[in-house]
């Protein structure tokens, strides 16, 4: 059911890069398909009422691989946050360096701009 | 172990901060820096030739662990992305003088050579796809370095696209967890044809193909996802258009691509004719394009396309189970040209975008296709439309020929459509009068750090053709195609409910 519900998400992400027109809208449609994708990995690695999978002692061993969720998912979805964190700032300043010279954020009025131009 | 195999990644890593901490002053040291760890990179990509293994990153085993692995086919796509890396690196030192921070585009570059190299040996897909962002975000960058109106629009569309590309091949990559429990490739191949037992063609493992192909097929730049290519390439500086358009998108997306189809969902028996069916449609729609574009980095964006196209035809084919059984000789020839092909394209296409780079450098702004180029650099020209003595024309001959000896009446129509539009690539470059021999450029004129890449890469573009000699072509090609196309083996009765 979860799965269902992010791959919806995913899709919703998806809908609002293709018909926007707005690139600030855009870059928001682009971080909700990367947290849906984000949010598809950790359930992966969900077990219902699993424990952190921290290792405090040798003991806990045991309970730790019979109850804890899959910390391997929670791995990759670091790494893939972090790089979603730095290609979202690298949209943004990109788009910010677009409104100084254009002066709007809408791509159709910027491919406008930029025809009359050249 | 083999130590040389992570240095290949570490080495423009460390060039990379390296350069990324000398002020602005020291432009002088960061070239020499530069040059240098290029030439390191390209010394120590030759001193691991004929070797085939896998080394565990700080000796973890592989399941958990994260290995690198090079076999016969990443180091044949190894020697060529860090040889023109090394001829692009010497070219730059003098190019990127018209810009204002050199040492910053160094930084840029040697990320981005580090994202390719690790592309090209990762051992799992997760890290492939770390890698491929990490090449992703530097090209993004490169691409609007010159902070021109039109390279930041092209940027932004290439991020955005880049961005969607990365999220969807991670879905790919988090459904395929999902199911397996894996991400190291050998491990995952091994899982998906042992426990392959779907038996509906619509199931999470084709989504998760479906998923792959697209996300890799949009950094590949083929027909359907291509829209980022040509402004991109158009508005890059020269040095890093060329970069872009070859070591690029061949690793980071035709390699990533092919390697995680035949090597992870080869249970799925037909994907290779979706691969083949988008390089028929590239080759196709590229030359179509080409005929249209307006400016002349747009026109060899368009062709770029369609060898692109070429590539992942041949490869495509190579690949199909039912080829491989009818007539098995057709698929190792196309395999055989296609990578025959990469190598043509790898050492074609920066001919063509270099010398574009000396107008821009000689007059200071960019011209259009009506001016005339050094003869020289023709021969770039000549290997793209398959003129007989150069390397082009026997490796696309071969992908044809491949497609015809198939025998079905696919193949056939799909070596008529790709002879056609091999001959209409040849017109429409007469049509834009790039075929001419006219000389008007002293080559004299030329700075020597710039002569010196096109020089040597217009003698490799007749060079390479005599990789077709046998002892050659059993030397590189043969173990790079059998490391590259699985064996389609009669598989054991899948378990049925």
């Amino acid at each position: 059911m979860l799965y269902i519900l992010t791959s919806f998400l995913f899709l919703i992400g998806l809908f609002g890069i293709i018909t926007q027109r707005n690139l600030i809208k855009i870059i928001i449609s682009i971080s909700i398909v990367e947290n849906a994708v984000n949010m598809f990995l950790v359930i992966a690695g969900y077990r219902n009422n699993g424990i952190a999978p921290i290792l405090t002692s040798e003991a806990d061993k045991a309970v730790i691989t019979a109850q804890s969720v899959d910390p391997f998912p929670q791995a990759m979805v670091i790494t893939s946050i972090v790089i979603g964190l730095s290609v979202l700032a690298l949209m943004v300043a990109i788009s910010l360096r677009l409104y100084h010279t254009y002066g709007t954020y809408n791509i159709d009025e910027i491919i406008k701009k930029q025809k009359e131009r050249s | 172990m083999n130590t040389l195999l992570p240095l290949t990644v570490a080495v423009p890593l460390g060039t990379g901060f390296i350069t990324a901490l000398l002020p602005k002053k020291l432009n002088r040291v960061s070239d020499i820096i530069a040059v240098f760890s290029a030439g390191v990179i390209l010394l120590n990509v030759i001193f691991l030739f004929g070797y085939e293994g896998i080394y565990e990153m700080g000796g973890w085993n592989p399941p958990m662990g994260i290995s690198l692995y090079i076999d016969s086919f990443s180091w044949l796509m190894l020697i060529g992305v860090s040889s023109v890396g090394f001829l692009l690196i010497l070219y730059s030192v003098k190019y990127m003088s018209i810009y204002t921070s050199r040492n910053r585009y160094y930084v840029l570059f040697f990320m981005m050579i580090a994202g390719i190299n690790g592309t090209l040996l990762a051992g799992d897909i997760f890290n492939r796809f770390v890698y491929v962002e990490l090449a992703a975000i530097s090209s993004y960058i490169l691409v609007g370095f010159g902070c021109s109106s039109r390279s930041l629009s092209a940027a932004i569309k290439f991020t955005v696209l880049g961005a969607l590309a990365s999220a969807v091949t991670l879905f790919s990559i988090a459904i395929l967890y999902a199911l397996y429990g894996t991400v190291n490739i050998a491990h995952l191949g091994a899982e998906i044809t042992n426990l392959h037992s779907y038996n509906s063609f619509f199931n999470p493992l084709t989504l998760s193909a479906f998923m792959m192909v697209i996300g890799f097929g949009i950094k590949a730049a083929v027909i359907p996802f291509h829209i980022w290519q040509p402004d991109a390439l158009e508005t890059a500086p020269s040095p890093a258009a060329a970069a872009i358009s070859t070591i690029l998108i061949t690793s980071t997306g035709v390699y990533a691509m092919l390697r995680t189809a035949y090597a992870v969902f080869n249970s799925i028996t037909q994907l290779p004719y979706l691969i083949a069916f988008i390089g028929l449609i590239s080759v196709v729609f590229g030359t179509l394009y080409a005929y249209s574009a307006e400016t002349y980095k747009k026109t060899i964006s368009y062709h770029s396309i369609s060898q692109i196209g070429y590539i992942i035809l041949g490869l495509g084919l190579g690949g199909s189970p039912i080829v491989h059984q009818t007539a098995p000789e057709a698929a190792a020839l196309a395999a055989t040209g296609s990578l025959f092909h990469i190598i043509n394209y790898l050492i074609f296409t920066p001919v063509l975008f270099l010398k574009e780079g000396v107008y821009e450098y000689l007059s200071g702004k960019e011209k259009d296709s009506n001016t005339d180029y050094p003869t020289v650099s023709k021969a770039g020209i000549f290997s793209l439309a398959g003129i007989p003595p150069f390397g082009g024309f026997i490796s696309k001959l071969m992908i044809i020929a491949a497609c015809f000896m198939t025998g079905g009446l696919p193949g056939i129509i799909a070596g008529i459509i790709a002879s056609a539009a091999a001959v209409h690539t040849v017109l429409s470059l007469t049509k834009k009068d790039l075929l001419k021999l006219k000389t008007s450029l002293e080559l004299k004129n030329i700075p020597g750090f710039m002569k010196t890449p096109i020089l040597f890469l217009s003698f490799m573009c007749l060079a390479s053709s005599l990789l077709f000699l046998p002892v050659l072509r059993q030397r590189f090609l043969e173990p790079a195609r059998t490391n590259i196309i699985p064996i389609h083996e009669q598989k054991p009765e899948s378990i049925k409910k």
